[in-house]
């Protein structure tokens, strides 16, 4: 079974910095895009970002900035509730690739505005629909 | 959903009619494909799929980039977002 490691090493040591993992979670680098299939020169783009594994989620999110850089389609609507009540937000369709775990399948994720604030940290996070593939 | 420019609105609209047209068929769907991940395209019922995966594989290989929507029946959730989640700062770790 493949392994991948979801925590933050120490460039000095080579070993796992606690810290790290502390302050933003255990992330995963996963690359983004619209489609499963190998891309055309021209065509939409893909990004690599880091995404928070919240093992405690029962959908994934996106940050709306980049669901709309990458022209993800919008493929349904889903309300969201946290600290600020609750809200309405687009659900995207993206295809999610996680190379360390040879592992590719496509994904729906609300787009949330609140995820903006923490772009450039996790700007996505993968709930129980990841999950349940392992 | 958000509309930014007119192609947005025009793709909303063609959204808003496939959930509406989701919502009118409720009671067939509910009996005839509860759980199963549909798809409906210029407001008409699609197909129905047993995951997620493979119904916007079929979406994707069909229809492309859309509009269309992919849902699941019996199954609405509001999702909650911990404000850890949703709030924690950029310069935790600075």
């Amino acid at each position: 079974m493949p392994l991948a490691d979801a925590g933050f090493t120490d460039q000095d040591t080579g070993r796992p910095n606690g810290a790290l993992l502390l302050a933003f979670g255990p992330t995963l680098w996963v690359t983004v895009s619209h489609s499963v299939q190998d891309r055309q020169p021209g065509e939409r783009p893909s990004q690599v970002v880091l995404a928070l594994v919240d093992t405690g989620a029962t959908e994934s999110c996106i940050d709306g900035r980049l669901a709309e850089e990458l022209g993800l389609p919008v493929i349904d609507e889903m309300d969201m509730s946290g600290v600020s009540g609750t809200h309405r937000h687009n659900v995207y369709l993206a295809s999610v690739s996680i190379p360390d775990l040879e592992f590719l399948q496509y994904g729906r994720f609300a787009g949330s505005i609140c995820a903006m604030a923490v772009r450039s940290t996790k700007p996505c996070s993968a709930g129980l629909s990841f999950k349940t593939s392992y | 959903m958000r509309h930014d420019d007119p192609k947005d609105a025009t793709r909303g609209e063609a959204l808003q009619r496939n959930i509406r047209e989701f919502n009118a068929q409720s009671d067939w769907l509910e009996q005839h494909h509860n759980a199963k991940w549909v798809i409906f395209h210029d407001a008409s019922f699609v197909d129905a799929f047993d995951t997620f995966d493979t119904a916007a594989r079929e979406a994707v290989g069909r229809f492309g980039t859309g509009p269309y929507l992919i849902r699941q029946v019996g199954r609405q959730v509001t999702m909650r977002i911990p404000a850890s989640v949703a709030f924690r700062p950029d310069h935790a770790v600075s």
